[in-house]
């Protein structure tokens, strides 16, 4: 929790920092270069630019805690009127970007356990051999290329689903799809490792010792001690998923945060980035909270208060 | 190299041919391939000034979009044009020098800073260490991608600033694991032995202790030369890559991605090339042993044979199980028969690796891997265990056989609670409900003297006690009523006075359930004051086997001998000295011709070096393996018969 804290606050700072860093300014990029100095310094007055570093770093935090993260510069309603507020613009794209990591996930885990299972339990078959090609294969593939390919055959050949948007239920499956496919190269890989080390433990030995079916061996007693160690692979990998959304919305024009990401970084909107990058490491540092307390959940040894 | 040359020649020689067997299996072939593709693929990149076939930015209206030669297109362009007639052949071998350079570079800085950092803070410790223990802490808990992302679109992209800014992200994974390596190594002798010398310490750190880390630095390098180079085409598709002089193969794809449907071509072969240098950099890094010691074969152990008497409950002929590995077979079970009456207790001792574990395993049909049973039969009460199929083999087990490992703690499954353990062998053999379960296990941890088993029952193993997961893990194993429990070493994780209680609690249920016992150990205390029968294993035979009282009393077989003078006897004040068994147990890849104890045994004969002798009975009861015994002449004939065949099996 006090990690999280402490990396919470160094990402602000960080952000606001190195931004702030670059000669060119917001009001510039923004306008173009079709506007008169005094206009762009009035912008510049306007969004609390001319103030110190230091000075507007404070004003940041402590609109911040307010829940206030300032109006965004290139979103605005009226052409020189205060932007919308970064918050309601954020807000607005998050549900998309959880939804489409979730369902990534989901996804990833699909296609992991089974195939990791199945190469486990026998280890140095032609299956496993296979399996371990294709996690090396998806490993390889850049998310936009297999996004590109997915959109190629399902959508401009196939014409069953959608390029891109957020219209229709379907069109969530191909960029989930893209985002999982690297994502489950590495599920894949710890499943089979730690479901071979697992069933090599004496305590498979005495399960195998008691008669019980293959099916319990495998999917109650080594499964649920796997999950201990893909959780903790999920938790630390959430970051690329997040990185590996940013690509993916961009290609299937999904309305997430990772476009308005990039949207806001290049047109040196200081809000939006100085929100969306620490909520990026904010949601980062919860994910791997939660991974925390559902240790507690999975491995009873990790439960306090247990008599011992 | 220098490492090696200080070692006396053998030492060197043989450390290479076992770096040699454990690469040649699986890592050669990956080194060598991923190796090549990069080295082929590097070359045509970073010297594609040379070799491209036309200029890479020569526009040809006149060939515009042509497809690639695989598809239709002609040699002159092999992999076809974009739509303004470039060349995608050459451009793309021009833009994975951008590509390439980026991964090279970032892995150089990200490998120095990190090791560095991590050679330093393992090394000196304290402040330092803390500093870099906080700080890749905190850079671990950022979703570093997005970080760059936001860097890279203010500082605005180059080839070093983009290589640099990747670096950043991967540093911390080179530290980690230098500093962990480094605190290891620094603990070791060698570097004792340079302190003492007077070695300096930037030499003590460079010339010692980075040597020692560098092999597995190489592994991640190239492992993560695959993930920069994937990074950095994800920036270049996100416009946040090289643009000048040429755009990498991430810009490519993205240039491609309008016509993806109309010209894949133009998209598909930058791609292509960047999955390409990440699987071959994966492969490579794969393929390179992380460390050049041999893998060791983990569990070797071993057997028995003995007399019949009546119809005996469990009967072993000729059991015969082999580890197969890389070096050749190793028989670590050779030709074991013994049985088991009903009712009958029997001790099965020798030294560890002797293969009393084995023995049980394979009776069970759970050898693990690489092991197999190559021989023999296992017949219980009649019908051959080897000869069924799984199926019938799992409804055996835990309903006619029970398995009583040695360490509860390991033997249970952690996240499940004991009861659930118990139940799961109630519910699947005698198909009990949940509740009726429960009810039976709650009485089954009562009878073997847990106290409030009501409550207990719902408890995980790591809330008992030691003494209280052995009593519960022997609940579990004899919760179907099993006609016969193998109890493997069941107290020797145990102090004594819990194994005193926990031996009562066996010796009572034995009583109490009819059942018979193969009691595991290399105690011969337990044996003494728990077997009816005996069988002494060595290397994988039984080398004497009778009634307790008699093989106590008069032991045959000179191994015997030796295990007897080696245990403390309160009751023989004349034995003052105790004698241990000179030298070390067999390695079972490289037995001697003869008898394995040959080279141990103090009454050793010439033949006993070329012979190997068979089990042999010298009355009614007993039986010994030593060309020592003198068989009766009137039983010499139908003896049980050993294999007299060597055991080097390669």
């Amino acid at each position: 929790m006090l990690l999280g804290a402490v990396t919470l606050f160094f990402t602000l700072t960080l952000v606001f920092v190195i931004i702030r860093m670059v000669p060119s300014d917001p009001a510039t990029v923004l306008m173009m270069g079709e506007a008169t100095p005094e206009q762009l310094d009035r912008l510049r007055e306007l969004w609390g630019l001319d103030k110190s570093i230091v000075e507007q770093f404070f004003i940041y935090l402590a609109n911040l805690v307010q829940g206030n993260a300032g109006d965004s510069y290139q979103f605005q309603r009226v052409a020189g009127m205060p932007g919308v507020p970064v918050f309601d613009l954020v807000m607005n794209r998050l549900p998309a970007t959880g939804y489409l990591a979730l369902v990534a996930i989901i996804f990833s885990m699909l296609i992991a356990l089974p195939l990791g299972i199945l190469a486990a339990l026998f280890p140095d078959s032609i299956l496993d051999k296979l399996v371990l090609i294709l996690a090396s294969v998806l490993a390889s593939v850049p998310a936009f290329f297999s996004g590109m390919l997915l959109m190629l055959f399902f959508s401009l050949t196939l014409r069953i689903l959608p390029t891109g948007g957020y219209d229709s239920p379907q069109s969530v499956i191909l960029p989930a799809l893209a985002l999982s496919f690297s994502f489950s190269a590495v599920l894949l890989r710890v499943t089979r490792t730690e479901m071979a080390r697992i069933m090599r433990s004496e305590f498979i030995q005495s399960a195998r010792a008691k008669g019980l079916r293959s099916w319990r061996i495998v999917l109650v007693h080594a499964l649920k001690n796997a999950m201990i160690p893909l959780l903790t692979i999920i938790g630390l990998r959430f970051g690329d998923l997040l990185a590996g959304s940013v690509v993916v919305e961009t290609l299937f024009r999904w309305p997430g945060i990772g476009g308005l990401m990039i949207d806001s970084i290049i047109a040196r909107d200081y809000p939006v980035v100085q929100l969306v990058i620490p909520l990026a490491a904010l949601a980062f540092i919860i994910v791997n909270i939660t991974v925390d307390v559902l240790f507690g959940a999975l491995d009873p040894r990790l439960r306090t208060g247990g008599r011992s | 190299m220098t490492e090696q040359a200080t070692m006396p020649p053998s030492a060197t020689a043989s450390l290479l041919s076992r770096v040699r067997r454990t690469w040649s299996r699986r890592g050669m072939p990956r080194v060598i391939t991923g190796a090549t593709v990069l080295i082929v693929m590097s070359i045509l990149c970073f010297f594609s000034a040379w070799l491209t076939p036309h200029p890479p930015n020569a526009v040809d209206l006149s060939a515009r979009l042509q497809p690639p030669v695989f598809a239709g297109g002609t040699f002159n362009h092999i992999l076809g044009t974009d739509e303004l007639g470039r060349d995608i052949l050459s451009r793309v071998m021009v833009g994975g020098r951008t590509s390439m350079a980026i991964g090279a570079l970032a892995v150089v800085v990200s490998l120095t800073i990190g090791s560095t950092l991590g050679l330093l803070a393992g090394y000196f410790g304290r402040r330092l260490d803390a500093v870099v223990t906080m700080l890749s802490e905190i850079q671990l808990a950022l979703p570093s991608m997005l970080i760059i992302f936001f860097f890279l679109a203010v500082i605005g992209p180059n080839i070093v600033t983009i290589a640099i800014v990747l670096a950043l992200a991967d540093w911390v994974l080179y530290a980690r694991m230098v500093r962990a390596r480094t605190l290891v190594e620094k603990t070791r002798e060698y570097v004792d032995a340079a302190r003492v010398l007077g070695v300096s310490t930037s030499r003590l750190l460079l010339r010692h202790l980075w040597p020692n880390v560098f092999p597995t630095i190489m592994v991640l390098a190239m492992v993560s030369l695959g993930g920069v180079i994937l990074s950095e085409s994800a920036l270049s598709f996100l416009g946040l890559g090289v643009q000048r002089p040429w755009p990498s193969w991430g810009r490519m794809v993205a240039d491609g991605q309008s016509r993806l449907q109309a010209a894949w071509w133009i998209a598909v072969s930058p791609a292509f090339c960047i999955a390409m240098v990440v699987f071959s950099a994966n492969l490579l890094g794969d393929g390179l042993p992380p460390d050049l010691e041999g893998r060791v074969m983990s569990h070797i152990k071993q057997t028995i044979s003995a007399t019949a008497q009546s119809v005996p409950l469990l009967d072993i002929r000729g059991l015969r199980t082999e580890f197969r590995s890389d070096h050749g077979t190793v028989r670590v079970l050779n030709d074991v028969s013994l049985s088991v009456s009903s009712g009958e207790v029997l001790g099965l001792v020798g030294e560890s690796g002797s293969g009393k574990s084995v023995t049980a395993l394979s009776l069970l049909g759970l050898v693990p891997r690489p092991g197999r049973v190559t021989q023999g039969q296992v017949l219980l009460n009649g019908r051959d265990l080897m000869t069924m199929d799984e199926r019938a083999l799992s409804d055996l087990r835990g309903r006619e056989v029970g398995l009583v490992l040695q360490d509860a703690m390991t033997a249970m499954n952690p996240v499940l609670t004991i009861g659930q353990q118990i139940c799961e062998t109630l519910r699947r053999h005698l198909g009990l409900g949940r509740a009726q379960a429960r009810r039976r296990a709650i009485d089954l941890l009562d009878r073997v003297g847990i106290p409030d088993p009501g409550r207990r029952v719902d408890d995980y193993p790591h809330q008992f006690s030691g003494g209280m997961r052995q009593r519960a893990m022997i609940a579990m194993a004899l919760s179907c009523e099993p006609k016969l429990l193998i109890a493997d070493e069941p107290t020797t994780a145990l102090d004594v006075t819990i194994q005193a209680q926990v031996l009562d609690l066996l010796s009572s249920l034995k009583e109490e359930m009819g059942m018979s016992l193969i009691m595991i150990t290399h105690d011969l205390g337990i044996i003494a004051g728990l077997a009816d029968r005996v069988a002494v294993m060595y290397a994988g035979n039984i080398v004497e086997t009778g009634p307790v009282r008699q093989v106590f009393k008069a032991p045959a077989h000179p191994y015997t001998q030796g295990l007897l003078a080696s245990i403390p006897s309160i009751t023989d004040t004349t034995k003052s000295d105790l004698q241990a068994i000179t030298g070390l147990p067999p390695d079972l890849a490289a037995l001697p011709q003869g008898c394995a104890f040959a080279p141990r045994c103090p009454q050793r004969q010439r033949r006993c070096e070329t012979d190997r002798p068979h089990l042999i009975h010298h009355d009614a009861q007993s039986a010994a393996a030593c060309w020592l015994v003198d068989p009766p002449s009137d039983r010499a004939a139908n003896s049980t018969s050993q294999t007299t065949e060597p055991m080097r099996n390669r």
